[in-house]
């Protein structure tokens, strides 16, 4: 099972649409945190899949994840990934500020042999997802960062990369453009952007 | 109430530009020029987009946020704040997952109407209760 986990926060929309704009279904099951509102998370969802040719749904529990699909975290419910595999809503208290947490979901990533795991990290303020980028790096994946230049907030990004951890930083248009060349597309019959 | 932007801005030049430009492109757009002001648009039922400017006499942008959320004004309602400020203060960490985007000031016309319009599609399509 290929992992990417992107966790965006304070300007996370706009980096999310330049990054899922003209995004093939890559070969790699995508778990989104972006801290919103609730009421948003329908219409949020709606935006991103007009973007991608990838199939976007909030996420929803006991879910089994998908390569090819974006599975986004509702707001108010940390996402967990059991066995890397399914998915686990869980009530909780806000962990750096938030819930959903960036960090909560990282750090939830299990050593499987034969799973791969990117985590990235976009615009937000303060500090989370630093610690989540730092797991994955120890599992032996790969963390990319949103850099100054484009961050509408450059904290959540920063701070990742003060770990050390960070393999790669750039614009949305590189990190996808990256996410492709890690993981590859995946084979469909009928692939066809439109606008 | 129709959906639309409201700017909360002390510097009458903001508010003059921002509505010049929004205007412009058609979008509905209010001005109001302090925290106290903008709540009272809440109250009174406004429903949209609101863009924050942080540092304002008296009760600053924070400060707003802080009293949406007490009165449940912010329900509904997509926020960004107004800043010139290079980085946000730790003040925003405990309200941050209220606050969609941050628009630096001074602003890009282009930039400024793409955000605005980019949120209130969002608020278009976000399914109604009553329905």
């Amino acid at each position: 099972m290929n992992i990417v986990m992107i966790g965006a926060s304070t300007g996370g929309p706009k980096a999310l649409r330049s990054l899922f704009e003209y995004l093939p279904r890559i070969d790699a099951a995508v778990i989104l945190i972006q801290h919103m509102p609730k009421f948003l998370n329908v219409s949020f969802c709606k935006a991103l899949s007009e973007r991608t040719l990838m199939d976007v749904h909030l996420a929803v529990q006991d879910q089994l994840l998908e390569h090819g699909v974006v599975h986004v975290a509702p707001s108010e419910y940390h996402l967990v990934l059991a066995d890397n595999r399914r998915i686990d809503l869980v009530r909780g208290v806000k962990v750096n500020y938030v819930c959903p947490s960036v960090d909560v979901a990282m750090l939830s990533l299990q050593a499987r042999r034969d799973d791969r795991f990117v985590g990235v990290v976009l615009t937000g303020m303060a500090a989370d997802g630093a610690e989540g980028v730092r797991h994955i790096k120890n599992l032996g994946g790969m963390a990319f960062v949103q850099n100054q230049m484009t961050a509408a907030v450059y904290d959540m990004p920063h701070s990742a990369l003060l770990t050390g951890a960070v393999d790669f930083q750039g614009s949305p248009k590189s990190l996808r453009e990256k996410l492709v060349e890690t993981f590859g597309v995946l084979e469909t019959t009928t692939q066809t952007v439109t606008g | 109430m129709s959906k639309q932007i409201m700017i909360v801005d002390d510097d009458p030049a903001v508010r003059y530009t921002v509505l010049e430009v929004l205007r412009g492109a058609d979008m509905n757009a209010i001005a109001v020029d302090s925290g106290e002001a903008c709540l009272e648009e809440l109250r009174k039922g406004f429903h949209g987009v609101i863009l924050l400017d942080i540092m304002m006499p008296g009760m600053d942008g924070w400060d707003t946020l802080e009293a949406m959320k007490r009165e449940g004004l912010n329900e509904g309602n997509i926020v960004c704040m107004l800043t010139a400020v290079i980085s946000p203060s730790e003040e925003m960490d405990s309200v941050k997952d209220n606050v969609l985007d941050y628009v630096r000031k001074p602003f890009d016309p282009d930039g400024l109407i793409a955000t605005a319009k980019e949120y209130l599609s969002y608020l278009r399509t976000v399914p109604d209760e009553n329905e």
